[in-house]
């Protein structure tokens, strides 16, 4: 039950832009008054992820190494070409973990109540408009609807936002900004090199996307594919002809399915309007070549947090435009960049994907899901028909 | 108002429809076909390939003729 009628800020979606964004308001400005809600009875379930995390991520963010929610540390990665000509990178220090969303979730918006904050699953959110007013949220719970002020809203609602559409901010996707995936959580698997996670490419495999094993166990992983929102067939159908053809995966078993759809590009040039800022998958902040989001929700999230603990100790709402201003100086542009590497890679055809193989290291493509393309990209010059498609990159 | 029946409520319909004519209600995509254009667009986008709008178009105009 939600305790009061009128609150400070009231964020929408308790996933960790949601939490992230709740926590750093209140750390940069203790007085605020904070509501978090989120529509699902259990925050963090059912999950829409691979559950990898960077080790940056983790760094960054202070994120502490709990054994409840990491199920493996990972130590680098292979990516298979269609022929299965592989690209390898096995670090000294663990680069990653594949961390269990159902608690990883529920910590963060613990940590965002112990920072202050009221968080109240099983909660509906829609926005309240009067008169073109943004006034606040229209709360249901258990069937009833009550309406809630709010000076600030927060759209953390996922990538099936209503909120921002809902305040004018056209966050419509065009649908090849979207990964249309499908995933298993399977058990009884057998893996090669389980410290690492796996990516496999391919037009055939997964067109425009990747299908990933990320093992959460040395028998466990979740099993899950990728491809482009546009594509004919479905996402389950290349899952599980792949999963068909591999007897190491044929023969497990699966203990979850898990649906989701990434937003991969269709970056929201306006984060705020008026008083409502939008983060996180509804904001489309979202890696567009490997489409983890978890690390570009929570960095979005503690800039949005700054300047809304600013907005409230100075009662003045345009403010929050600091942050539009700011995620796109720093990580925004760099997200614009990927995009572009993104667009690159569509365009190989099975062959091209086979040679680059044979030319970039792990190290390389480490480099270009950071944006840094230039140096990585005059490797594959020597190429002739990659040539053209390249010079135009760099 | 339409329901898709086995929808796991991903939101990526929700996320592209260009007339803003799905929601998630309870967990399941909710297509409201008055505000349907036909574009078919969510139809790609569903991992589980659980859309046809020319069927759900088709129960629509089967149930106005019923009720005339």
């Amino acid at each position: 039950m939600i305790k009061k009628d009128f609150y400070d800020v009231i964020v929408i979606g308790a996933g960790p832009a949601g939490s992230t964004t709740a926590k750093f308001t209140l750390k940069n400005n203790k007085k605020a008054d904070v509501l978090v809600l989120d529509k699902h009875a259990e925050i963090g379930s059912p999950k829409r992820c691979g559950e990898g995390l960077g080790a940056r991520a983790f760094r960054e963010l202070n994120i502490p190494k709990d054994p409840r929610f990491i199920n493996k540390e990972i130590y680098g990665f292979v990516v298979y070409s269609p022929n299965r000509t592989l690209v390898k990178v096995r670090y000294d220090n663990s680069s990653g973990y594949i961390i269990e969303r159902k608690i990883f979730d529920k910590f963060l918006a613990s940590e965002s109540a112990r920072a202050g904050a009221e968080v109240c699953s099983n909660v509906f959110a829609s926005l309240w408009k009067e008169n073109g007013k943004i006034l606040g949220v229209k709360a249901k719970e258990f069937g009833e609807e009550r309406k809630i002020k709010a000076k600030i809203i927060v759209a953390a609602d996922g990538v099936d936002s209503r909120i921002a559409r809902d305040a004018g901010i056209n966050s419509t996707l065009n649908p090849i900004h979207l990964d249309s995936c499908i995933e298993y959580e399977m058990i009884n698997i057998r893996i090669d090199e389980p410290d690492l996670i796996h990516l496999f490419m391919g037009n055939k495999i997964a067109p425009r996307g990747y299908l990933w094993i990320f093992p959460k166990d040395d028998d466990r992983a979740n099993v899950g594919i990728g491809i482009l929102g546009n594509e004919t067939k479905t996402a389950k159908y290349y899952l599980d002809k792949f999963i068909k053809e591999h007897e190491f995966l044929e023969k497990g078993s699966i203990l979850e399915v898990n649906v989701g759809a990434v937003p991969v590009g269709g970056l929201l040039k306006e984060l705020v309007k008026e008083n409502v800022l939008v983060v996180g998958d509804a904001a489309r902040q979202v890696n567009p070549l490997h489409g983890g989001g978890i690390y570009e929700a929570m960095s979005a999230a503690k800039i949005a947090g700054e300047k809304i603990a600013k907005v409230i100790e100075e009662n003045n709402t345009l403010i929050l435009k600091d942050y539009e201003r700011e995620w796109w100086s720093t990580h925004g542009e760099k997200l614009k960049k990927v995009l572009k590497i993104r667009n690159f890679a569509e365009k190989l055809s099975d062959e091209d994907m086979n040679y680059l193989a044979k030319i970039w290291s792990g190290e390389d493509l480490t480099e270009l899901s950071r944006g840094k393309h230039v140096e990585v990209f005059k490797k594959a010059l020597k190429h002739p028909k990659l040539f053209t498609l390249i010079k135009k990159f760099i | 108002m339409v329901k898709i029946k086995g929808c796991y409520a991903c939101g990526g319909c929700v996320a592209v429809c260009p007339k803003g004519a799905i929601k998630l209600n309870d967990e399941k995509a909710e297509i409201d076909l008055e505000k349907c254009i036909s574009c078919k667009i969510c139809e790609k986008v569903c991992p589980l390939g659980l859309i046809n709008i020319d069927k759900l178009m088709e129960n629509k105009m089967i149930k106005e003729m019923r009720n005339d």
